[in-house]
């Protein structure tokens, strides 16, 4: 009798148990799985926005050193080793590149900015614009202005 | 039995459990996410900031102010008319600048530094002046620009800087050679060659075609104009050479080109001329009278004297101190006279204004013809009590100082190939030179202030058909800083610029 009642208290999990238990559980880790691997896409696409965001910072604090024929020397190139504001290129940033574009700001006589404007007569001001591109896709885009610190 | 259900309970802990690890993860990323785009919103705010100040700075860069000008009201008012031609257009959005009625502080509304493009970035600017400065001489303004990201208005940054007035540098002391027109090295030999290298360069102001012309000389330094060069700059010679680089062919020349560039308008500087019309003493009895007939003081000295007739010095002449020549008379050096002094031309183009020239030849009051193989170093400063000392020290800066000048160089420069040897900067209306030999100057610049066709010049206002210009300066030169109306702007002192956080 005894040993029956144990038996009997010793039945374990009823297969419903089990398949109910493992359903939960399956599908909380799915989510999970689900969720950790979309919490890891943004965490890269955060980091590849601070990243490219450093990256154009470099050029902009390398541009703010130099004179404005320097700066208008930089329009065009693509640093496939990304540098520095020192100028010095960067390590561990493998499949990252930054693209500077430099253009005049023609000041017209209503004085108008013209984004991109060439030609004469020219001003002392000039419009920065830096790509951060990591894998061929552009993640970070900035432009600004820049004036010569001379007459 | 009474062990039963427990797996689901136990499922539910878990379900829990991955559930609050879920929305950690999820809330995570989130921050992760919500941190990058703050700090790239803050980065484009700040480059908003500096864009503003950029485009801020460069509109009031463009003022220029004599000393006389330059109480703070009035810097103010300048500023304020320089900006209000802003009004009503798009970087403004249609809105005007605004002013208090003491004139201490300007606003600028938004400025939408990119209007045309997805990047949206705005600035607003004030600039600020003390009361107590309205009467200062170049007082310091406060400038005070917000930029933000007009796509997340919730961020901003401020930048505060400090505009003090400088004095502006003018490239034009710079080049070897500078000219507000045109240039035509017009011969095949027609050189401009300088030590250092930089002295040998050539600037133009000249907007139109064909700024500068080289037929096959060479030009040591580099070539600036004032727009595109392609069409500023010509050659049409298979020789010669541009910041030493030989022109064989159309490759060579490619890289010839390399040292051409272009640059903004350079300032024109503005000379000062009128200062000396005072040393004109025709009307006293301090200075001797010349006699018309100048042939009766062949070979002798003349010392402080103003001429008031023609006359005519031959080569063994020697004239010392202030020459003074009125207007209306001309006055021919023929041969190789000496002259250690100052000459100081009146210029019958201009009234009332007298045209300083030292060290040099001089046939007419408004022509000034080298035709020996005259030699000038620094000049001869005898004349204490007759010129200020304050114009002595503007002299001492120049060979040439005749901004409407037309002088005209020809002769044989001899076995050194130098005639017209200057000490100091030549500043002239329009030259022309023919002949075989080099204009030499030594510690200056040939400076050509015409801009208009001149007949006798083909249209250039520095005109070359002889072997050319060569500039040589010593190491401790300095350019003039005297004899030109200085001109200053308001610019930001690097030092002030600070990130305001409030």
């Amino acid at each position: 009798m005894h040993i029956r009642q144990l038996r009997a208290c010793r039945g374990g999990f009823s297969y419903l148990d089990v398949m109910v238990a493992v359903m939960i559980i399956g599908v909380a880790v799915t989510a999970l799985v689900q969720a950790m691997a979309s919490t890891t896409k943004v965490n890269v696409a955060a980091r590849e926005a601070s990243v490219a965001v450093n990256l154009v910072r470099n050029i902009h604090e390398r541009a703010m050193s130099l004179s404005l024929s320097q700066v208008d020397a930089l329009n065009g190139r693509t640093f496939t080793t990304p540098i520095g504001s020192d100028g010095a290129a960067l390590t561990g940033y493998d499949g990252w590149s930054q693209t500077v574009q430099v253009g005049r700001v023609v000041v017209d006589a209503t004085h108008d900015i013209k984004a991109n404007a060439t030609g004469t007569p020219s001003t002392r001001l000039r419009r920065v614009n830096v790509q951060a591109v990591h894998k061929g896709a552009v993640i970070y885009n900035e432009s600004w202005l820049l004036a010569s610190t001379g007459f | 039995m009474r062990n039963r259900g427990i797996a689901a309970i136990l499922a539910m802990i878990f379900l829990v459990f991955f559930s609050v690890l879920g929305i950690s993860f999820c809330s995570l990323a989130t921050s992760s996410m919500h941190g990058a785009k703050n700090d790239r919103d803050a980065q484009v705010a700040m480059a908003a900031a500096e864009s503003g100040m950029a485009f801020i700075q460069r509109t009031i860069a463009d003022i220029t102010m004599t000393q006389s000008q330059a109480t703070g009201q009035a810097a103010m008012q300048a500023i304020y008319s320089k900006l209000r031609t802003l009004d009503g257009t798009a970087t403004l959005g249609g809105q005007s600048i605004t002013v208090n009625a003491d004139f201490t502080t300007i606003t600028v509304p938004a400025i939408a530094l990119h209007a045309n493009e997805k990047i949206a970035q705005r600035c607003t600017a004030q600039l600020t002046l003390n009361a107590a400065d309205l009467t200062a001489d170049r007082p310091d303004i406060s400038l005070r620009v917000t930029g933000s990201n007009s796509n997340n208005s919730s961020f901003s940054r401020t930048l505060m800087v400090t505009l003090t007035s400088r004095d502006r540098t003018l490239e034009a002391f710079t080049y070897g050679v500078f000219a507000k027109g045109r240039v035509d090295l017009a011969d095949g030999k027609a050189s401009v060659i300088g030590t250092p290298a930089s002295a040998g360069s050539i600037g133009s102001a000249y907007t139109g075609s064909t700024a500068i012309f080289l037929h096959g000389g060479d030009i040591s330094g580099n070539v600036y104009v004032s727009g595109d060069p392609s069409v500023l700059f010509a050659t049409n010679s298979s020789s010669g050479s541009v910041g030493g680089v030989d022109i064989h062919d159309s490759a060579s020349l490619a890289d010839a080109l390399t040292h051409v560039h272009e640059i903004d308008p350079p300032t024109i500087p503005l000379f000062n001329a009128n200062q000396f019309a005072q040393l004109d003493s025709s009307g006293t009895t301090k200075l001797a009278q010349l006699p018309r007939d100048a042939a009766l003081f062949k070979g002798k000295a003349y010392s402080d004297v103003c001429i008031t007739q023609d006359v005519t010095f031959a080569g063994n002449d020697v004239l010392q101190g202030l020459i003074y020549v009125k207007r209306g008379v001309t006055v021919r050096f023929n041969g190789n006279p000496t002259i250690q002094g100052v000459i100081v031309v009146e210029d019958p183009n201009l009234d009332a204004n007298g045209v300083p020239i030292a060290g040099s030849n001089v046939t007419s009051t408004s022509t000034l013809n080298f035709l020996g193989t005259p030699i000038f170093a620094t000049p001869v400063w005898p004349m204490d009590s007759i010129v200020p000392l304050e114009q002595q020290a503007v002299l001492a800066d120049y060979s040439v100082l005749g901004p409407s000048a037309y002088i005209y160089i020809s002769g044989n420069g001899g076995s050194n190939k130098e005639y017209a040897g200057f000490g100091k900067t030549v500043v002239c209306g329009t030259l022309e030179e023919y002949g075989s030999g080099m204009v030499k100057i030594r510690d200056g610049t040939l400076i050509t202030m015409s801009d208009t066709m001149v007949t006798g010049t083909e249209g250039y206002s520095g005109y070359f058909d002889g072997d050319g210009v060569e500039i040589q300066r010593s190491p401790g030169y300095h350019a003039p800083y005297g004899g030109y109306v200085h001109l200053f702007s308001w610019v930001i002192e690097s030092s002030t610029y600070r990130e305001v956080t409030q």
